[in-house]
C-alpha cells in the first residue's frame, strides 16, 4: 500500500511536473508535444543548407536572422518515411542542453497546431510496447478531447553526442 | 470424172486436144529445127570448110609448081621474079582460105589430121622458104644458066687453047697458017661477051675486065700471024711471049675466076634442086597428103550430115503422121467420153427439179396454213404486251415517287447536318466559357492560398507570441491573450479561406463536370453527324437505285413497245408469207415449165413432154425438221397456243435434188 500510494505520489508529482502548455505540432499524422519553454520559435519552411558527413536526419542548416542553427528532420530521426516539403511544413527551434549550455535546434514537423494548456490529470504515462519511439523520449500521453497526443521530452529526443554533432555545426 | 465441174470438164476436153496439137506441133518443130542443123552444118561449116581447103590446096600446087620453075635454070630474072610474086600472092591467098578455116568448126578426126597438118604445113613452108633463099642466092649471082655458060665458057676455053694451039704450031711448024684467031669480035667469046648480060656486078666487072686482054690476045695473034707470014718467027715468038702469053694468061685466069662463080652458082642451083627434089617434095606430099585427108573428110561429114537429115525428116514424117492419126481418135474418144458424162448428169438434174418443183408446190401450201395460225398467234401477243405495259407504268410512278421521298430525306439530312455543326460550334463555345471559368477559379485559388498562408503565418506568429508569453509568465499573460485572440483571428481567415478554397474546388469540380458533360455531348454530336452522314449516304444510294429502277423500267418499257411493234410486225409478215407462198407455188409451177424446156434441150422435144409429167407424181414426200423453239416472251398460255399449230415443213435443198447417190453408176 505504501508502494502504490509511492507510486500514486509519484505519479502525482509527475503529474504536476508534466503540467503547463505544450506546443502541438502533428507528424506523421500523428500529435505531438513539447514543452513551451523550450520552444524557442516558430517560422515556416526556408530555405535549408545541407551540410555534407552529416547524419540522414540532419538537413543542414538554416539562417535565422543572422543565426546558423542545424536543422533535424523529426520524421527521419524517428525512422518515419520522409515526407515531401509543403507549406504547411515549419521548423520548430527549440532549446536543449548541450556541452556549451543551451543548443537551438530546429526541427522539421509537418504542421504546427496550437498552444494548449493540459493538466496534470490529462497526461498518462506511455504505456510500453514496440513502436519506433524509444519511450524514454516520451513524457506522456495527454489525452484532449478524442484524440491522444504525445508529449516529447526534446531533450531525450537526440542523444549527447548527436547534440554535440550540431552544437559544432552552429 | 464424177466429182468435176462442167465447166472443168469441158476445158478439160479442150486441154487435152490443145494438149495433142502442141505434141504434133512440137514434133514438127523439132523435126525442121533439126533439118535447120544439118543444113547449117552442111551449108555454113562444111562447104565453107572444103572451099577453104580446096583454096589451100590450089595454092599448094601453085606454089610447087612456082617452085619447080625456080629450080629451072635459064630462065630470064623477069621470070624468075614473078615466080617470087607468085609466091607471095599464093601465100596471100591461102593465108585468107587459111583465117576462114580455122574457125569453123571441127569434127574430132578432122581436127586431129588438121593438129597433124599444120606442121607438115609449117615444115614444107619452111623448106621453101630455104628454097628460095638459096634461089635469091643463085639470082643474086646473076648466071641464069650456069651449065651453059659454064659449057660455053669451057667452049671459049677451048677456043683460046686451040687458037695458042695453032699458035705455037705456027711458031714452030712450017705450014701451019691457019685462018681466023685475030679478029676479037670474030671470036666466040668476043661475040658472046655483049651479048651476056648479068645483074652480079662482080661478074659484070670480070667480063669487062675481059675484054681488053681479050682483045689485047687476039691482036696479038694477028700479030704473029703477021709476022710469021712475013717469016719474022722470032718477032712472032717474041711478041707471042709478050703479048700473047700474059694476056693469054689473064683471059685464062678470068676464065678460071668466072668458071670459078659459074661453079658456085651450078653448086647452088644443084642444091636448090636438091633441096625441091628432096625435103621439099617430101614435106610438101606429106602436107598435100594431109590436106587430102582433111578434104576428105569435110567431104564425108558433109555426105554424112545430108544421110542424117535425110533419116531424120524420114522418121519424122512417120512420126508425125501416126501421132496425128492417133491424136484425132484421141480427140474423139475424148469428145464423145465428156459429152457423155455432161448429158447423163443434166437429165438426172432434170428429174429431180421436177419432183423438187412438185414438192416445193406442195409445201408452199402448207406455209400459208402456218402463217395465217403465226398471225393469230402475233395479235394474241400482242394483247399480252399491252397488258405488261400498263403494270410496268404503276412500277415506273411508284419508282418516281421513292425517288422523290429519297431526294427529300436527303435534305432534311443535309439540314440535320447544318443543324448539327451549329451545335458543335455552340458546344465548343461553351467549352471556352467554361475553360474561362476555370482558369478565373484557378485565379481565385491561388488568391485565397495567399490568404491561407497569410492565415498560417499569422498563427505561426501567434504561437510564438503565446511562446514568448509563456517565457514572460506574469508579464505576459495579457500578452498571451491577445496572441491567443490573434491566433482566432488568424483561424478564423483560415477557415473562411478554407471554405472559399472549398466552394472554388466545388465549382471547379462542377466545372470539370460540365466539361465532361459537354465532351460527352459533343461526342454524341459527332455520333449523330455520323450517323446522319451515313443515314444521307444511304438515302442517296436510295435515290440513285430509285434513279437506276427507273431507268430501268423506262428501257423495259422501251423493249415492252419494241415488241409491241415486232409482234405487229409479226403479223404482218404473216400475211406476207402467206400470200408469198402462192408465189411460191407459182414459181413451181414455171419451174416446172423451164425444166421441161431444159429436157428439150438435152434429149430432143419428145424426152422433155415425158419427163415433166413423169416427175410430177413420182416426187417422194419427205418430213422436214421442226422450227427452233419460240422465245418466252409473254406469259406461257400465249406459247402454248402457237405451238398447237402445225409445224412448218422447210425441205432441205439437198434431200431433194441427189447429187451424190446417182453418180456412182456413173
Amino acid at each position: 500500500m505504501n508502494v502504490q500510494a509511492q507510486k500514486a505520489a509519484a505519479g502525482v508529482e509527475k503529474a504536476v511536473e508534466r503540467e503547463g502548455k505544450y506546443l502541438t505540432f502533428s507528424l506523421n499524422e500523428e500529435e505531438y508535444g513539447i514543452g513551451i519553454l523550450k520552444v524557442r520559435e516558430i517560422i515556416g519552411m526556408m530555405p535549408i543548407t545541407s551540410v555534407p558527413q552529416t547524419p540522414e536526419f540532419v538537413k543542414g542548416v538554416i539562417n535565422l536572422r543572422g543565426k546558423v542553427i542545424p536543422v533535424v528532420d523529426l520524421r527521419l530521426k524517428f525512422g518515419m518515411p520522409p515526407l515531401d516539403y509543403n507549406e504547411r511544413t515549419s521548423i520548430i527551434v527549440v532549446e536543449v542542453r548541450g556541452q556549451s549550455g543551451h543548443v537551438q535546434i530546429g526541427i522539421v514537423v509537418d504542421s504546427v497546431s496550437e498552444v494548449v494548456n493540459i493538466k496534470g490529470e490529462d497526461i498518462e504515462d506511455t504505456p510500453t510496447f514496440g513502436t519506433k519511439l524509444d519511450t524514454e523520449y516520451i513524457l506522456g500521453m495527454a489525452k484532449i478531447g478524442k484524440g491522444v497526443k504525445i508529449l516529447l521530452d526534446i531533450n531525450r529526443v537526440l542523444s549527447t553526442e548527436e547534440i554535440d554533432l550540431l552544437e559544432s555545426q552552429s | 470424172m464424177r466429182q468435176m465441174k462442167l465447166g472443168t470438164k469441158i476445158i478439160a476436153g479442150f486441154i487435152a486436144v490443145s494438149l495433142i496439137t502442141l505434141i504434133l506441133g512440137i514434133l514438127g518443130y523439132y523435126g525442121a529445127v533439126k533439118s535447120e542443123g544439118s543444113i547449117d552444118e552442111i551449108g555454113a561449116v562444111r562447104l565453107h570448110s572444103v572451099e577453104s581447103l580446096l583454096i589451100i590446096k590450089e595454092n599448094a600446087e601453085n606454089i610447087r609448081g612456082t617452085m619447080r620453075t625456080l629450080a629451072i635454070p635459064g630462065l630470064p630474072l623477069e621470070v624468075r621474079q614473078r615466080q617470087y610474086d607468085n609466091l607471095t600472092a599464093a601465100r596471100e591467098e591461102y593465108g585468107a582460105a587459111w583465117k576462114v578455116y580455122e574457125p569453123l568448126p571441127q569434127t574430132p578426126e578432122e581436127a586431129q589430121v588438121w593438129k597433124q597438118f599444120v606442121p607438115a604445113w609449117e615444115a614444107w613452108r619452111a623448106e621453101n622458104n630455104k628454097f628460095v633463099e638459096m634461089s635469091q642466092q643463085f639470082d643474086r649471082l646473076g648466071i641464069a644458066n650456069p651449065m651453059q655458060l659454064g659449057r660455053q665458057l669451057e667452049r671459049f676455053t677451048n677456043d683460046h687453047y686451040i687458037l695458042v694451039q695453032r699458035v705455037l704450031h705456027l711458031l714452030h711448024m712450017t705450014d701451019a697458017a691457019f685462018e681466023g684467031g685475030d679478029d676479037h669480035t670474030v671470036c666466040n667469046l668476043g661475040r658472046w661477051l655483049p651479048t651476056f648480060k648479068t645483074n652480079n656486078q662482080e661478074l659484070a666487072a670480070m667480063l669487062r675486065d675481059f675484054e681488053a686482054p681479050h682483045r689485047r690476045f687476039h691482036e696479038a695473034v694477028g700479030k704473029i700471024k703477021k709476022l710469021a707470014a712475013e717469016g719474022r718467027k722470032e718477032e712472032a715468038v717474041a711478041v707471042y711471049r709478050t703479048e700473047m702469053v700474059p694476056n693469054m694468061e689473064q683471059v685464062f685466069t678470068q676464065f678460071d675466076r668466072m668458071l670459078a662463080i659459074v661453079n658456085e652458082a651450078d653448086g647452088l642451083l644443084h642444091k636448090a634442086q636438091e633441096q625441091i627434089l628432096g625435103p621439099v617434095t617430101q614435106t610438101q606430099r606429106a602436107a598435100l597428103a594431109l590436106l587430102d585427108q582433111l578434104v576428105h573428110i569435110n567431104d564425108e561429114v558433109a555426105e554424112h550430115e545430108v544421110e542424117k537429115a535425110h533419116s531424120q525428116a524420114v522418121f519424122l514424117e512417120v512420126f508425125s503422121l501416126i501421132a496425128m492419126i492417133v491424136g484425132v481418135l484421141l480427140a474423139m474418144i475424148l469428145g464423145i467420153f465428156i459429152t457423155r458424162s455432161i448429158t447423163k448428169p443434166v437429165n438426172r438434174i432434170i428429174e429431180a427439179l421436177n419432183s423438187g418443183a412438185a414438192q416445193v408446190s406442195a409445201a408452199s401450201g402448207q406455209v400459208s396454213s402456218a402463217s395465217q395460225s403465226l398471225a393469230e398467234g402475233a395479235s394474241e401477243q400482242a394483247a399480252a404486251v399491252e397488258e405488261t405495259s400498263s403494270s410496268l407504268e404503276e412500277m415506273s410512278s411508284m419508282t418516281k415517287q421513292n425517288a422523290d421521298n429519297a431526294g427529300q430525306a436527303n435534305s432534311l439530312m443535309d439540314e440535320a447536318k447544318a443543324v448539327v455543326s451549329k451545335a458543335g460550334q455552340s458546344m465548343k463555345q461553351m467549352t471556352k466559357s467554361m475553360d474561362e471559368i476555370s482558369s478565373s477559379g484557378q485565379e481565385i485559388s491561388k488568391i485565397i492560398k495567399t490568404i491561407d498562408e497569410i492565415a498560417f503565418q499569422t498563427n505561426l506568429l501567434a504561437l510564438n507570441a503565446a511562446v514568448e508569453a509563456a517565457r514572460a509568465g506574469e508579464a505576459g499573460a495579457g500578452f498571451a491573450v491577445v496572441a491567443d485572440e490573434v491566433r482566432n483571428l488568424a483561424q478564423r481567415a483560415a477557415e473562411a479561406a478554407k471554405n472559399t478554397a472549398n466552394l472554388i474546388e466545388e465549382t471547379i469540380k462542377k466545372i470539370n463536370q460540365g466539361t465532361e458533360l459537354v465532351k460527352t455531348t459533343d461526342e454524341a454530336f459527332v455520333e449523330v453527324a455520323n450517323n446522319s452522314n451515313k443515314v444521307a449516304e444511304l438515302v442517296s444510294e436510295i435515290a440513285a437505285a430509285s434513279a437506276e429502277q427507273a431507268q430501268g423500267i423506262d428501257q423495259i418499257n422501251t423493249a415492252v413497245t419494241q415488241m409491241d411493234k415486232v409482234t405487229q410486225q409479226n403479223a404482218a409478215n404473216a400475211e406476207e408469207s402467206a400470200s408469198a407462198s402462192e408465189e411460191l407455188n407459182a414459181q413451181a409451177e414455171s419451174m416446172m415449165e423451164v425444166v421441161g424446156e431444159l429436157m428439150a434441150l438435152v434429149g430432143g422435144s419428145a424426152a422433155g413432154q415425158t419427163i415433166r409429167h413423169t416427175g410430177f407424181s413420182a416426187g417422194p414426200r419427205r418430213r422436214a425438221t421442226k422450227p427452233p423453239a419460240k422465245p418466252a416472251i409473254g406469259p406461257k398460255k400465249k406459247t402454248a397456243g402457237l405451238e398447237a399449230g402445225p409445224p412448218a415443213k422447210i425441205v432441205k435443198a439437198d434431200e431433194v435434188i441427189p447429187m451424190d447417190e446417182d453418180f456412182k453408176d456413173f
